[in-house]
């Protein structure tokens, strides 16, 4: 009996030992922008089609094991010229072969802010056009009515991922370096 | 010894249970339109292809009348002069496009409406059919011509129903425009129509060059002048050229034996007939915004 005792407690200690899980809201207004900035043209590419989550257990926030996945869906991207669209689509990123990028790693390090506020160091794999990167990112995250509000700035080398530059202009290209910017919400996950 | 066993296999369960992401993917693919041509016309027809929402488009085309068999006196044809066609067109939806053009050709503004009808998805045959409805009024008078402006007589309609398919991986592209023409000539005193089945031929070399071939019979009704100071009849036209594609622009280069632009004149038929080789070069340059 004692022992049954012993081991039902283990278990249901095991069990909220884990901590919790956050997933995208897909119904916020959720932004990831791209930037190509050029001294003659620039211009943006945004979409709300992210997807993913944020985990970690234990009850310390970001401690212990932790994992962190977001995609996004490429097809969706709006540049603001269709044609421009359908170019970056079938010739820059090939979504019929790679219809998403997503980042997928842990974060290493948190720093709190104050008032629900941390700053926090992602390390991971960033898969764009078919090649997966090493990235580190470092991100703005607040904690505000039961949502998680993720922010953050970081770029990427076309070369890097073999994307050769597209033009824009009869000889103007597209920036070899793509700024993003993203901003969106989680919310907990239900049991 | 038992105990421990069902223990240990419970703790990895509930670990295995529970350790991992419940998250699951549920990104909804949005769905793609098919899109073939890489432009919304070719150098003489209109295309399937659509101006996204809010978009727009601007066009500027020459067709010199010397013909290339004058040699370098005329440089070919570009010492001129030339018909030139301006158009300006804005998507309404991602479905629906509007273009207002002018010709120097009988001072000919056409308005044009392009609607996407539907698409067929097939691996071995995408298929999108759209229509296009035109007015027209030919605003200028004639010398000597008691006629006005506003007259009804100035005016012309025509449709056109478009169908495109991409063939061998989206390298050659396919076009069939029937068209009909009301009111071909419009200083007839009866009513002339034309009743042609334009075709074309582009194939993608890659993305920055293709060639391209039109040919824009006429099947039934009117095939003469446009013009009161033209003489004889029309022709079967023929276009061959090529496309170049670069940041936004569609550079178009060819030969014809049509030099009449605004799609009321050019489905008339051809001012020259090609038995003469009387070719003429030509370009066009659309821009997309």
């Amino acid at each position: 009996m004692k022992k049954s005792l012993v081991v039902i407690f283990l278990l249901i200690t095991n069990i909220y030992l884990f901590g919790e899980e956050w997933h995208v809201k897909k119904s916020d207004a959720n932004l990831v922008k791209f930037t190509s900035s050029t001294p003659v043209l620039d211009f943006d590419g945004i979409t709300n089609n992210i997807d993913g989550y944020v985990y970690w257990e234990g009850e310390e926030i970001f401690s212990g094991k932790n994992e962190l996945f977001f995609e996004v869906d490429i097809n969706s991207i709006e540049t603001g010229s269709g044609k421009r669209d359908r170019d970056m689509r079938e010739d820059v990123l090939e979504t019929d072969k790679w219809q998403t990028t997503y980042f997928k790693g842990e974060i290493t390090s948190s720093k709190s802010l104050g008032n629900s506020n941390f700053e926090v160091k992602a390390i991971g794999k960033m898969f764009i056009h078919g090649i997966e990167n090493q990235k580190e990112i470092i991100a703005q995250i607040r904690f505000e009515n039961g949502v998680m509000n993720v922010t953050t700035d970081f770029s990427v080398l076309l070369k890097d991922y073999s994307i050769k530059a597209p033009s824009l202009l009869a000889f103007i290209k597209v920036a070899e370096e793509i700024k993003l910017h993203l901003n969106f919400n989680l919310a907990k996950a239900e049991e | 010894m038992k105990i421990k066993v069902v223990f240990f296999s419970l703790f990895l369960l509930v670990n295995f249970l529970y350790a991992q992401p419940k998250w699951k993917k549920e990104t909804s693919t949005p769905e793609v339109k098919l899109e073939l041509f890489h432009s919304t016309q070719t150098a003489n027809f209109p295309t399937t292809e659509s101006l996204k929402s809010g978009n727009w488009m601007y066009e500027i085309s020459h067709r010199f009348l010397p013909s290339i068999n004058d040699g370098y006196d005329e440089l070919f044809g570009f010492d001129g002069p030339a018909k030139i066609r301006f158009s300006l067109g804005y998507g309404i939806n991602d479905n629906l496009m509007i273009t207002l053009g002018r010709s120097n050709n009988t001072d000919n503004l056409d308005l044009q409406l392009k609607q996407k009808l539907f698409q067929i998805e097939n691996d071995y045959l995408p298929s999108v059919f759209s229509f296009q409805l035109g007015a027209v009024w030919n605003t200028e008078v004639p010398f000597g011509l008691n006629l006005s402006r506003t007259d009804s007589r100035n005016f012309q309609f025509y449709t056109q129903l478009v169908f495109n398919t991409m063939l061998f991986n989206k390298k050659l592209g396919i076009g069939l425009v029937p068209s009909y023409l009301y009111n071909s000539f419009i200083y007839s005193v009866e009513k002339q129509y034309s009743f042609t089945i334009g075709s074309y031929l582009q194939y993608y070399i890659n993305r920055m060059w293709s060639f391209w071939i039109e040919y824009n019979p006429t099947i039934a009704g009117y095939r003469g002048r446009i013009r009161l100071d033209e003489i004889g009849k029309s022709y079967n036209t023929i276009a061959i050229g090529t496309a170049i594609e670069t940041g936004g622009h569609i550079f178009n280069i060819l030969l014809t034996n049509n030099a009449r632009l605004n799609t009321s004149q050019y489905l008339v038929g051809a001012d020259r007939s090609t038995n003469n080789g009387d070719w003429r070069l030509g370009f066009g340059i659309i821009r997309y915004f």
